[in-house]
């Protein structure tokens, strides 16, 4: 049994992220791990946009760096199910 | 007059509290809280990461505080832990979070990286402690 009260829509779309960018994996650095910061979120309707620092980390197993870096909007939208999906990513700033 | 009262909200926020606490601790703030902030007195830890096969396995907080606290480690660091995604577990949550631990000596660079897995779960103070950690390293740094 569960308890506990459900998630935000905030914590959803945020969570929807997180999930669809460790499904994933960072394209450029196949062993890395990719860090998703500041995310800051907008949602509109069924409609959802994070603005977040994109970083990506390789050198496994004995080099750790930064592979690169980068701001980022995603865009995102809620299903008939009510759940998010990642539909677009571009850089922040572009079109 | 009656008032009207906050529904209960998920707490993504008290979760993420407990995940600053570990950082602070490992991170060695002078202000931090101390581990029992962040952990069940019967908690443990496993840590898997490069040259390692077998985890290494910290058992009780106590084991926990003596592992990290006594280890000699001259590089200051600081702990950043994003990306947190969570699944509720009967009465607590598992966790999986990435972690980046940042060395900051000289020019600074990246000292390693990983996934914390976690299982957490409500304590009478109101607070979240971890009763389970993996700490998988998938990069560190040679001669760490």
């Amino acid at each position: 049994m569960n308890a506990l009260p459900p998630l935000s829509a905030i914590d959803e779309v945020r969570q929807a992220l997180y999930r669809a960018v460790r499904e994933r994996g960072p394209v450029d650095a196949p062993d890395g791990l990719e860090l998703t910061a500041n995310p800051e979120i907008e949602i509109t309707g069924d409609s959802a946009t994070v603005t977040s620092v994109r970083l990506v980390l390789g050198g496994a197993p004995r080099d750790p760096h930064i592979v690169s870096g980068e701001r980022v909007v995603d865009e995102l939208v809620r299903g008939a199910d009510g759940s998010w999906t990642v539909v677009r990513r571009t850089p922040a700033g572009g079109s | 007059m009656s008032r009207p009262v906050a529904a209960p909200s998920f707490p993504t926020d008290a979760v993420e509290a407990m995940l600053a606490r570990y950082s602070a601790c490992a991170d060695r703030t002078p202000d931090a809280e101390g581990w029992e902030g962040c952990f069940l007195p019967d908690a443990e830890i496993r840590i898997f990461g490069p040259g390692r096969d077998v985890p290494l396995v910290l058992a009780g907080c106590e084991a926990i505080r003596a592992a990290f606290d006594g280890a000699a480690d001259p590089v200051p660091h600081l702990h950043l832990v994003t990306d947190t995604v969570i699944e509720p577990d009967g009465a607590g949550l598992r966790l999986d979070s990435c972690f980046a631990r940042v060395d900051l000596a000289e020019a600074g660079r990246i000292g390693s990286f990983g996934r914390y897995l976690d299982r957490a779960v409500p304590c009478d103070d109101g607070r979240w402690r971890m009763s389970h950690r993996d700490i998988r390293i998938r990069a560190r740094l040679s001669g760490r």
